[in-house]
């Protein structure tokens, strides 16, 4: 690469990390009610094999049977959820908009490359068929799993009924197979990627080079898609039963707040993978389906691509 | 007139599992879906077992009407907590909520996953029409509309679950206490568990 | 409890432990086993009982009582001992009352005598100081009640827990009081109706003994010729004999040894009607009997589990029976209270009403004439349940069932509200009557006995003294009512409230009821000649007996010396399989004995084979869980409870398993002295002691493994299937009346 500063090798981590931080801190100082010092707690039983919530001996029959017949510290992050419950329907418009704000003002800054294509029977096959159907899954499941979830949280619009409760279905249905595409594109992805700043020499898949923002997409899109994997796998497993109840409910209500968390965070980059690949950079949806760009384009819009291929020999 | 509420009195309560069956019976509830249960705390230990039964306790200001996404429950005015099937999504949103994990799911859905959500009604049935063929498919008996405490209560062996009037159930609780003197929980299990999200 | 005080039933009732001061429940779990009546219990308590609870497990009556100790198996009449010689010792005792009405109460101070804390602590198992601890309790509270239940019965000398218990409670006074008594709480809803209509094999219906005075009787009540009665016997001795019980039967089949006593032929069929035979102790014999008998006929509204374990190919029938709902009659609670069932829905698909299916076999038999003749009682037809309850109502005179009658109960069934649950008495309606009529109900004007042997109120208010119907072999061999014997009067020196002659007397007789003061015409006189309370079908006797205030069965006292048992007074005696081998030789059991209902039974020849526990060093204790019932025939079938209770399991202590490598849900295996084998889960639990395991007794459908669902004709399986406890309970009989000693079972366990 050439030689550029600091900043400009690494503006991608460095805005991303600030945001995340200014957003973090405020919600998490500011907008949340969950006791923190219990989460640690929790998550570090948890990660011993102790789901179930009771952190210290109980100090009385009461909580004793408290913690049998109900499960464990309730007003430790039961009120979280319903905050973010109800939080989620109201305000999420808003949390929207200003992250679309953000892109409208990115693309007044930077504007739009558009490629200029003269030949357009010059094409490079550019992806198999197997990195097709990967993609489309992806795009597809994403798509269900975002509609289908939205569903759930706006259901005071949808006034509930069958079809919405079908949805609900197919978000869980959806989401236990999207683990597998997830699994794919996550292991893939990182081989190519392999390591923080450079690029792995023996890129079989995804041709073309990650930068560094392309990086931070996909870390977010590995690690939030592993919590919702885990998070709703483990949801689904656990199916509540009157005779787990008081073991796991704490357990299921961490997770049911990871999971509406890591998917704020991946409707996020999901907004911003789409305003890198197809606002701010014209795409080419043709040539996403039958694999094959117009040589021009790749030229002009990402040479590295090309590179790859002429290396690869599939020039 | 005031709110209804249920009472399971530990000190008498044997652990028979009578109410859990008769909820079951008189709703034809599905096996697995369990809108009352009895926990044993302690068993086998010598002057600490004791047990206890745990359904919906119809708060006032339930935390599952908070959180429904479709908001298809509805509190009635004498306090019991019911919900409508037909607007329920499954979600589960409820059964994070609730303190005393009332919420069941059945396994319904598509491929096995869960289904709408069944509770404990108090035996009032549901917002179908009162004492109607569909209420019964759907939320079980209507004992409240015909008069009656709910079946747990009437059927439990030994009094310990009492079921009806706010007033009633704390005159009756009054009199246990001061009969036994301090062997009586001072807090009532369930009526502490849950107190506004403090 | 019959050889005590005179009758054999629950002396007071549920309702009446409300009144109680202090409440013994020894060798019961009413938590478990009557879950409703726990309801008396706990009300008890908040009246201000004490509740003991005397339990080789911590059950959960236990867990609602103010005082436990743990004992083992089989060592009741040691810690009973303790108690008499520990409230003589401390002049606890009523006197007045053991002298005025308990025979021979100063032969049981005797006995007492070794029992030292120290003894009792030696041989039960519990510390000396918990026992002081209890008794204090007991003795210094009144009234006290007494429960028991099957915890005393199946023992080898279960007969002598149940003679101890009522003694110690005279002792104390309490029985014949408000709030005291001795009750036994039985295990299904009409067990003591089945009793009293004599579903056993050594007495006839009200108890009458099966000797020939009582088969002429009843051939006069049934309206048949004695002589052709006795014709449908082999021989007049066998008429007379105690048939086979329900614990030994299958060794009427094995053993070719028992043919001697069966007039020389093994039992060559069975038909068992409503009754699950699968959990009688050792089900591998059973299963054995079952395959080698001619023919089987099981009667039951369910597939009977017996029917399954059984191997047999052929002459195997099971006939559909109808259920409770299905049809209508009496039944008798525990407490002797006799209620009216109506028919809900008539017998679905080909299910017949027992009583049907009876007359069905009569018919077939040709006996079906002589069989119902009573019933119409010279009409053309009979109206079944009524007429048999009105046959009963004139032939059952020995426990007071004449004021029984259709007519009353069914009145009481319409008006259960104006009943009052703490003294049964009824207002309104039904002014001056108690619930359910419990006998002795001497007539259809009698209010019926909820509280025996009471001798506060008067006879037409329910009360009496005990039986004085004490009988002892006479000079030809016979037995025949005595008023004394070893020179001590059998005659009780008090008497009811309200009677007209002061002090005991015999039953009455048409010889000796004028010397009460009562005058009979010549026309009476005539009538009643002969006869006695038990016979006189003109109810003379027993109605003027009443009218003077006079119990019909006599004043009498109560034994605490059974002169014709083989333990005169009830000792204790360590069990066939002993847990104490070092106690066996100080406690013996009984020498073996022959013919023992028509089976040769080994007792010391069963405790002397081996040191049975250095080879099987697990006690095992067998019981009810409250999900099931019985077999679990119906329960298991029945899917809600088949959710809550679903798998056979142990319960183990966490330190017995350790010792084992066994973890909390381990499967392990557990071989009975029997060689019987079963597969169970291990559950752990802290309620039975370290050298104990307990296993519920309500599952069937798997066997040493192996599942028998197949065997089940289609679709009549029930959803929860489990290992029959009973395929390695140990050998053992009571000494009087077979009872299994399933109680005292030594096991070995395994990892499987």
């Amino acid at each position: 690469m050439e030689s550029k500063t600091f900043w400009e090798c690494n503006k991608a981590y460095i805005l991303t990390a600030l945001g995340l931080g200014v957003v973090g801190f405020v919600f998490v100082g500011y907008l949340m009610i969950m006791d923190w010092g219990y989460l640690i707690q929790f998550t570090l039983h948890a990660l011993i094999g102790d789901t179930s919530g009771v952190l210290t001996v109980p100090s009385s029959e009461l909580e004793q049977m408290i913690n049998a017949a109900f499960g464990s510290a309730y007003n430790s992050v039961a009120p979280e959820i319903i905050r973010a419950s109800n939080e989620r329907q109201e305000y999420i418009w808003y949390v929207f908009f200003a992250e679309i704000l953000i892109f409208v003002f990115l693309y007044i800054k930077n504007g739009r490359v558009t490629p200029t294509i003269t030949r357009p029977n010059d094409t490079v096959q550019v992806l198999t068929s197997f990195q097709r159907a990967v993609i489309w899954l992806n795009i597809g499941m994403i798509s269900v799993l975002v509609l289908t979830g939205f569903n759930i949280t706006w259901g005071l619009r949808s006034e509930g009924g069958d079809l919405p409760r079908i949805l609900r279905e197919f978000h869980e249905l959806t989401g236990l197979a999207w683990i597998a595409v997830w699994l794919v594109f996550t292991v893939i992805a990182a081989k190519d990627m392999k390591g923080w700043r450079k690029n792995s020499t023996f890129r079989h898949f995804l041709p073309g080079s990650f930068k560094p923002s392309k990086r931070v997409i996909w870390f977010f899109y590995a690690a939030m898609g592993a919590a919702l994997c885990f998070s709703g796998a483990m949801i689904i497993t656990l199916h509540p039963s009157s005779l787990t109840h008081a073991d796991v409910i704490q357990f299921r209500r961490v997770l049911l707040y990871l999971h509406f968390g890591a998917s704020v965070l991946i409707m996020f980059f999901i907004l911003d993978f789409v305003y890198a690949s197809a606002v701010s950079v014209k795409g080419y949806l043709k040539g996403l389906w039958s694999g094959s760009y117009p040589r021009e384009y790749l030229e002009q819009v990402a040479p590295d691509v090309l590179d790859d291929l002429k290396k690869a020999g599939r020039q | 007139m005031s709110r209804m509420k249920f009472y399971c009195d530990d000190y008498r309560c044997i652990d028979c599992n009578g109410c859990v069956v008769a909820c079951k019976e008189a709703h034809e509830i599905p096996v697995g879906v369990n809108r009352r249960r009895v926990i044993t705390i302690n068993e086998g230990i010598e002057g600490k077992q004791k047990s206890l039964s745990v359904a919906c306790m119809h708060c006032s200001d339930a935390p599952c009407q908070k959180v429904c996404p479709t908001d298809c429950f509805y509190i009635r005015t004498d306090g019991i907590v019911l919900h409508d099937k037909d607007k329920c999504i499954g979600c589960g949103y409820c059964l994070y909520a609730c303190p005393f994990g009332a919420p069941q799911f059945g396994h319904e859905g598509i491929f096995g996953v869960k289904g709408v959500m069944d509770k404990c009604t108090f035996c009032a049935g549901g917002p179908d029409e009162t004492l109607s063929e569909s209420e019964f498919e759907h939320y079980g008996q209507n004992r409240i509309a015909e008069g009656k405490i709910p079946m747990c209560a009437s059927m439990c062996s030994t009094k310990a679950l009492i079921a009806g009037d706010a007033s009633e159930v704390d005159k009756i609780y009054e009199y246990r206490m001061a009969k036994r003197g301090d062997t009586t929980s001072l807090k009532p299990y369930g009526w502490e568990a849950y107190n506004n999200g403090k | 409890m019959a050889n005590t005080l005179g009758y054999g039933g629950m002396t007071n009732h549920l309702g009446d432990m409300q009144n109680s001061k202090v409440i013994l429940i020894m060798g019961a779990n009413p938590a478990v086993n009557h879950p409703v009546g726990m309801q008396h219990i706990l009300k008890g308590k908040e009246n201000g009982a004490k509740i003991i609870s005397i339990d080789p497990r911590y059950t959960k009556t236990s867990a609602h009582a103010d005082l436990f100790a743990r004992i083992r198996t089989g060592t009741d009449i040691a810690f009973l001992y303790g108690m008499i010689r520990y409230i003589v010792k401390n002049n606890l005792h009523d006197k007045q009352y053991l002298d005025e009405r308990v025979f021979d109460w100063e032969s049981i101070v005797v006995e007492a005598e070794q029992y030292t804390p120290d003894v009792v602590a030696n041989v039960c198992g519990c510390t000396a100081e918990k026992f002081l601890e209890v008794v204090k309790l007991f003795a210094e509270n009144s009234p006290g009640c007494l429960i028991w239940n099957q915890g005393w019965t199946q023992h080898t000398i279960g007969t002598s827990n149940t003679r101890l218990g009522p003694i110690m409670q005279m002792f104390l006074g309490n029985i014949g009081k408000v709030g005291g008594g001795c009750n036994i709480l039985r295990g299904h809803d009409n067990v003591q109706g089945a009793s009293d209509m004599a579903n056993l094999s050594d007495i006839l219906p009200g108890y009458y003994p099966i000797n020939e005075g009582s088969w002429k009787y009843y051939s006069g009540q049934w309206q048949v010729d004695y002589e052709w009665l006795k014709g449908r016997f082999k021989t007049k001795d066998m008429m007379e004999k105690k048939g086979f019980s329900l614990s030994t039967w299958p060794w009427g089949v094995i053993d070719d040894e028992n043919a001697a006593n069966n007039a020389g032929t093994p039992l060559k069929a069975l038909i068992c009607i409503g009754n699950g035979i699968s959990t009688i102790t050792m089900t591998h014999k059973t299963k054995e009997a079952l395959d080698k008998l001619d023919l089987v006929v099981f009667i039951d509204p369910y597939v009977n589990d017996a029917a399954v374990i059984t191997d047999r190919t052929d002459n195997m029938f099971l006939l559909p029976a109808a259920s409770q709902v299905e049809s209508s009659g009496s039944v008798a609670a525990t407490n002797r209270s006799y209620q009216w069932r109506s028919q809900v829905v008539k017998p679905l698909y080909e299910a017949k009403e027992d009583h049907d299916i009876l007359f069905e076999f009569a018919k077939r038999l040709g006996f079906y004439e002589e069989f119902t003749r009573s019933l119409k009682n010279g009409k053309p037809s009979y109206e079944w349940p009524e007429d048999a309850t009105r046959e009963f109502n004139r032939a059952i005179k020995t426990i007071g069932l004449q004021g029984v009658t259709p007519e009353r109960m069914k009145r009481q069934q319409e008006n259960w509200a104006l009943f009052d649950p703490l003294t049964l008495k009824g207002s309104g309606v039904v002014e001056g009557e108690y619930y359910g009529l419990p006998w002795p109900c001497w007539s259809d004007k009698h209010p019926g006995s909820p509280i025996m042997y009471r001798t506060d109120v008067s006879v037409m208010e329910g009360g009496m003294g005990f039986r004085a119907g004490w009988t002892d072999k006479g000079p030809d061999g016979k037995p025949v009512v005595v008023a004394e014997k070893n020179g001590q009067t059998l005659l009780a020196l008090n008497e009811p409230a309200g009677s007209r002659f002061k002090g005991g007397h015999l039953e009455i007789t048409a010889d000796n009821i004028e010397s009460f003061g009562i005058t009979l015409t010549a026309e009476e006189k005539e009538k009643v000649k002969g006869k006695n309370w038990k016979n006189d079908n003109t109810y003379i006797l027993v109605n003027k007996a009443l009218e003077a205030g006079l119990c019909p069965y006599g004043n009498g006292k109560a034994r605490a010396r059974a002169w014709d048992w083989a333990d005169q007074l009830p000792k204790h005696r360590e069990p066939l399989h002993s847990f104490r081998q070092d106690l066996v030789a100080k406690y013996p059991t009984f020498e073996d004995k022959k013919d023992h209902y028509r089976t040769n039974i080994r007792y010391a020849s069963e405790q002397n084979k081996q040191k049975w526990v250095e080879d099987f060093p697990i006690n095992v204790v067998t019981g009810r869980i409250v999900e099931h019932m019985g077999t679990g025939t119906e329960t298991r079938a029945s899917k809600y409870l088949a959710e809550l209770a679903g798998e056979m399991y142990a319960q183990i202590h966490p330190t017995l398993a350790k010792k084992y490598g066994i973890d909390d849900g381990d499967m392990i295996w557990v071989y009975g002295t029997g060689e019987g084998k079963i597969k169970v889960k291990a559950r752990y639990s802290h309620s039975v002691a370290e050298t104990d395991i307990f296993l519920p007794q309500n599952f069937s459908g798997l066997w040493s493994g192996k599942s028998l669902v197949d065997k089940y004709p289609k679709g009549t399986a029930p959803y929860a299937l489990g290992e029959n406890s009973n395929q390695i309970t140990s050998y053992g009989y009571d000494i009087v009346t077979s009872c299994p000693e399933t109680k005292c079972t030594l096991a070995r366990i395994e990892k499987a």
